[in-house]
């Protein structure tokens, strides 16, 4: 008889803890879907191939923005006001430090002079 | 974006190959830094010829391979060792983990494989898992290879194909890795209910 009791409460322990286990792992499956299918709905995923000023980034090298933006590079270092002997390897942050200016005006700058030559050519600078 | 991807790219962009070779090793060494932005970067950077697409995504995942066998040697060498001294202490004998074997019999193959691609957040413990339970060199190379390859070219594609506006993308994606594998360990939370229903009914 005590037999019988203890046997049915494991049982009824385990189908409790099974259960549990259950609703656990379907709630980590909804909330995650969930969150998902939030993500790619509910925000427009990013155009291929678009040569937006407003992506330009402190990492970036010129002769990068050159050939990525469709801008010789002459123009641009003309643009800025660079001396020839500005190393080209530097990032725009590095470059913007040994100018002694913020980053964030250089790239102000280097925007401008991009739209400049864009907006200056008839076609648009080709997207890479 | 992070100190540290910023002058990762600049680099990767004045030196290429060499730097995207010491970042993926330093990456698979357990340094968070996020190599699929990495990938993302150098497959745009591919666009304007930078880098060579068709180089690029052989090359990533010869790199990623490396990486994996560091990994898996490390497992292999220090593993146990690790085991005998510190997770003893937990209760987390070497008896206990043998079930680990049972486990990388059965699935080990396909665990390596989805690990690269699929579930990256959890790749490198099974390279050192793999390795601490001896899992054949041979099988790994190939099933990790294969993996690689997929990872490489999938998240390089993707730079090529969004060009400059990778960056845009990355922020888009970036949780999507964490939350697949979150979504696959609810998923077998669910399959492992149902094995243990089914042996107890």
């Amino acid at each position: 008889m005590r037999y019988t009791i203890s046997m049915d409460k494991q049982k009824k322990s385990r189908r409790i803890l099974l259960l549990l286990l259950c609703i656990v792992a379907v709630v980590v499956v909804f909330f995650f879907a969930g969150k998902m299918f939030l993500k790619f709905t509910h925000s427009r995923p990013p155009v291929p191939r678009q040569t937006n000023v407003e992506l330009i980034q402190e990492w970036m090298t010129l002769p990068y923005v050159s050939r990525t933006y469709g801008v010789p590079f002459k123009d641009l270092r003309e643009g800025l006001k660079l001396s020839p002997n500005e190393n080209e390897r530097e990032s725009i942050k590095d470059l913007a430090k040994s100018l002694n200016i913020e980053s964030a005006v250089f790239i102000d700058e280097l925007q401008v002079v991009i739209t400049r030559f864009q907006d200056s050519h008839s076609m648009p600078a080709k997207p890479l | 974006m992070l100190d540290i991807l910023g002058s990762l790219l600049t680099l990767i962009l004045n030196y290429g190959y060499p730097i995207i070779f010491v970042t993926i090793l330093i990456g698979y060494m357990g340094v968070p830094i996020s190599l699929n932005a990495i990938l993302l970067a150098s497959g745009a950077f591919a666009v304007d010829g930078t880098l060579n697409i068709y180089i690029l995504i052989p090359y990533v995942a010869f790199c990623a391979l490396l990486g994996d066998l560091f990994n898996y040697y490390l497992g292999k060498k220090f593993g146990y060792l690790l085991i005998n001294r510190f997770t003893k202490k937990v209760g987390l004998t070497e008896k206990r983990l043998s079930f680990v074997d049972g486990y990388m019999d059965r699935w080990g193959d396909w665990s390596i494989f989805y690990t690269r691609w699929l579930f990256t957040p959890i790749g490198i413990p099974v390279n050192i898992i793999a390795g601490m339970r001896k899992y054949s060199v041979k099988n790994f190379v190939l099933f990790a290879g294969c993996g690689e390859l997929i990872w490489a070219g999938m998240y390089i594609s993707l730079g090529y194909f969004f060009g400059a506006n990778w960056y845009v993308l990355w922020e888009y994606i970036q949780e999507t890795p964490q939350i697949i594998m979150l979504l696959g360990l609810g998923f077998g939370l669910l399959y492992m209910t149902y094995r243990i229903w089914k042996h107890y009914r």
